[in-house]
């Protein structure tokens, strides 16, 4: 095999700081695909991004990049930009922001081939429709003629995967392409990229964050930490973890429950006129000091729910008590229970100290300076973070810090419920393991009852006992987690299982001959 | 489309023109209603009470306000917009020579604040925190702060004083030729138009700086664009809907704001003749001019918002 890409000592430096990727070297074949795993900020994206000209301003980079033997690092803009789309294609994490919001999507489908100017207007728009329809998007389901903003998150993707694919490239990047999606759509779209690049006989470059997803696509991976490559060899399944806490002998749950909602229903009116049912005729108890997760694929109706229970928003139809009360009723207080968001960047006011952000749970429940101060260093104490954290403005801590300082408000409260919305979602693996056992400690501590909301049934069989599947807005499944888990009843659990990545990895197809002509 | 199925292009008209209404009831208050009676200020102090009652039975004003304002709406809508008090003239005739001066003047300073004030934005844009950013900024910032009088001044002691290559002011009428009505409206149409494209400038920089910074630009690169391609095919079309609402403002206050370059060059335009009639109290041209500068206003947003409509696919849908 002749080596297609070959990238030595590759160094990226941002003026006067230490090099954020440091003397990476690897090869890559015809055909071949490679893996390069490591959390965020290991510099695996840093590392694409070079391959292809296309890293932010401001960072220098040495060391070499050869494609077909040719040295491409040094190449001026222009003819760098001959290589992209027609050799080196490339699929972005965030299929929402990667298009131009502007254009008709044939259009963009179709414009690596006019830039590259390969066949005729009209032969293009003929193969834009082509490649669409490769890739799931038959004119049917969306016309070439829909703007990005008419499609959902996985269609895009695949519009960016068809885009990427038009000129005919030899080798594709792929920097982290399923991290924005659900699991559901993730596993769709690793499917479509496998058949994809096998039946083209792409060499595949995939850089995330996920093992799983790298098992799924690559035999052969490298794993990056802090600009280095530490590890290299065969992708391996990830380790799928134990139980957090042992799974708690616990009985159903015996009223009065903590929290209590009976028929409830919510239904919203869509830009149209049509109504959508968001929650049907929901029942569900949570018992003091329970931990029960709610699981479902985006537009299930969970986070509706959420705002149900939590009082945010009150139903059409049906009862909602937290300890008996309506938790709507202006007058009924709000600090029993609190909220943990799936985004620890935009759920703390920036401009806010850690010190403010903390106490305004307290706000309200009138106690004294001193006591207010004490009861916030104490949670900070309890989830690990320095009391010198007040003085500090949120963006001064890392994500996983963030995600505990939203935990430290929720706790500051002294709440009898914690629901915690996708609270791992936004952080890497190594991350979510220790927020997960903070969770757990919490809970053991202070007895609290949490609400998970998660599309993550690993997540979910590691902190809670019992669980609900929601889907079309209906709860469909109910009950313990390890019998859900192991025997679902419904669809909607099944679904949610066979899009768990852990643990095949299935043989990798030998790379086909047969050279895509546009 | 809308709930109830009215397409947005028609809410936008229909607002359009319920505004204009509106603006006709506060002119009409304005000119009519508030205290000083026309009659009695044409008269002056001396007038005789019969000889003030007959002009005002003449004038319509013994009438009941909503059926004057009524009587002069539907006068505007079918063009008789009276006599002007000052002139003697029909309005009509005195606001078409007006605006054939102000219009073609504000049409050559927009050309010149959009021929210039966009590439400047774009060079900008494309050597972002770089010598020849700072260099065209720090002119943009110059051309922000000189008034466009001063301008004027500066442009007929070189051109016309210094090298005598275009009049110093005066308008010498179409009638005169296309040629030499042109080269009148030149050096005042640089005068206004100049701090207009520094504005224009600065606006097109930052949207296109901002545009640049986001991942659909990478991507268009990863398809196989250079960065000035990508800018180009991508960025600027994005970068439209803030330049074009920028520019909708600067039309209004070209057509209507123009009085001390008018003055400067002695052109005969609307401005000047705002100023004139409130001067000397002729209600019914200055009603005339003020609901057409508001007629154009109108227009011109109404003309905007329909222009967004067409180059941000997103405004369509959204409620």
């Amino acid at each position: 095999m002749t080596g297609l890409l070959e990238v030595e000592h590759l160094t990226i430096r941002s003026p006067g700081d230490p090099p954020l990727v440091r003397e990476v070297s690897f090869r890559i074949a015809h055909g071949e695909r490679l893996g390069i795993v490591g959390p965020s900020g290991s510099g695996k994206s840093l590392t694409a991004l070079a391959i292809a000209g296309l890293l932010p301003d401001g960072l220098t980079v040495e060391g070499s990049v050869r494609l077909d033997g040719r040295e491409i690092l040094d190449l001026p803009e222009a003819e760098l930009a001959r290589l992209r789309g027609r050799r080196i294609a490339m699929v972005f994490q965030e299929p929402l922001t990667a298009l131009d919001p502007a254009r008709r999507i044939g259009r963009q489908v179709a414009e690596p081939l006019a830039i590259h100017g390969l066949g005729t207007p009209l032969e293009r728009m003929a193969r834009a429709e082509a490649l669409l329809r490769a890739v799931g998007l038959p004119p049917e389901r969306a016309s070439p003629d829909s703007f990005p903003h008419e499609l959902s998150g996985g269609q895009r993707q695949r519009v960016l995967i068809a885009a990427a694919l038009a000129a005919g490239p030899d080798l594709l990047l792929a920097d982290e392409p399923t991290t924005a999606l659900d699991l559901v759509t993730q596993r769709q779209i690793l499917d479509l990229m496998d058949e994809l690049v096998a039946g083209r006989g792409l060499a595949l470059l995939l850089v995330s964050h996920d093992e799983g997803v790298i098992a799924r696509m690559c035999r052969h991976v490298l794993v990056m930490e802090a600009g280095r490559i530490i590890r290299s060899g065969p992708a391996a399944a990830p380790s799928t973890g134990g139980a957090v806490l042992p799974p708690q002998p616990r009985e159903r749950p015996e009223p009065p429950a903590l929290l209590a909602a009976s028929g409830v229903s919510r239904r919203y009116r869509l830009p149209g006129g049509a109504i959508r049912q968001a929650v049907d005729r929901v029942d569900l108890a949570v018992a003091p000091g329970e931990a029960v997760g709610l699981v479902g694929g985006s537009g299930s109706g969970k986070s509706t729910l959420v705002r149900l229970l939590t009082g945010l928003e009150r139903p059409d139809a049906g009862l909602v008590r937290l300890d008996g009360r309506d938790p709507a009723e202006p007058a009924v207080p709000r600090h029993p229970v609190q909220l943990v968001f799936q985004d620890p960047f935009d759920s703390l006011d920036p401009r806010w100290r850690v010190g403010r952000i903390l106490a305004e749970p307290l706000h309200g429940l009138r106690l004294a300076p001193a006591v207010r101060h004490r009861r916030v260093l104490a949670a900070l104490a309890e989830v690990g973070l320095p009391a010198e954290a007040v003085r500090r403005h949120p963006h001064t801590f890392s994500g996983g810090q963030r995600q505990r300082i939203a935990i430290a408000r929720a706790l500051v409260a002294h709440p009898r419920l914690v629901v915690l919305d996708e609270p791992l979602s936004a952080l890497d693996r190594p991350l979510q393991e220790q927020v997960l056992e903070l969770l757990a400690a919490l809970r053991a501590r202070h007895g609290l009852a949490y609400l998970l909301v998660s599309h993550d049934l690993d997540i979910v069989r590691r902190l809670c006992s019992r669980v609900l599947v929601m889907a079309e807005g209906r709860i469909v499944e109910e009950g313990p987690v390890g019998q859900v888990l192991l025997r679902p009843a419904s669809a909607a659990a099944r679904a949610l299982l066979a899009a768990r990545l852990a643990p095949p990895a299935p043989p990798v197809a030998p790379p086909k001959a047969g050279d895509y002509e546009p | 489309m809308r709930p109830g199925g009215i397409p947005r292009s028609v809410l936008r008209i229909a607002a359009a023109l319920l505004t204009l209404v509106l603006a006709s009831v506060l002119v009409f208050l304005a000119l009519n209603v508030l205290p000083g009676d026309p009659a009695a200020v044409m008269l002056g102090t001396e007038a005789r009470p019969d000889t003030l009652a007959a002009l005002r039975r003449q004038m319509g004003l013994d009438q009941p306000q909503p059926l004057r304002w009524w009587q002069w709406l539907s006068g505007l809508a079918r063009g008789e917009l009276g006599t002007s008090h000052t002139y003697g003239v029909p309005v009509a005739e005195l606001v078409a020579t007006r605006a054939a001066v102000s219009l073609p003047l504000a049409l050559l300073a927009l050309l010149v604040a959009v021929g210039l004030g966009i590439p400047a934005g774009l060079f900008a844009a494309t050597r972002h925190r770089r010598t020849g950013d700072l260099a065209t900024m720090a002119v943009a910032l110059v051309g922000l702060s000189v008034p466009a009088f001063w301008i004027g001044i500066l442009l007929v002691l070189l051109f016309a004083i210094g090298l005598r290559w275009l009049p110093a002011g005066g308008f010498p009428g179409w009638d005169a030729g296309i040629l030499s009505g042109t080269a009148a409206l030149i050096l005042p149409a640089i005068a206004l138009g100049l701090p207009q494209a520094a504005v224009l400038a600065r606006v097109t920089r930052t949207a296109i700086v901002e545009i640049m910074r986001l991942d659909f630009v990478r991507t268009a690169r990863s398809f196989g664009l250079t960065r000035t391609e990508a800018l180009r095919r991508h960025a600027l079309p994005n970068a439209l809907p803030p330049i074009v609402t920028v520019l909708g403002l600067q039309f209004s206050f070209l057509l209507a704001g123009a009085v001390i370059v008018e003055n400067v060059f002695y052109l005969p335009g609307l401005g000047r003749l705002v100023v004139q009639s409130v001067g000397g109290r002729d209600l019914p041209t200055l009603a005339c001019l003020v609901m057409l500068l508001v007629t154009a206003v109108v227009a011109v947003n109404l003309a905007v918002d329909l222009l967004l409509l067409r180059l941000d696919p997103r405004l369509r849908q959204r409620g």
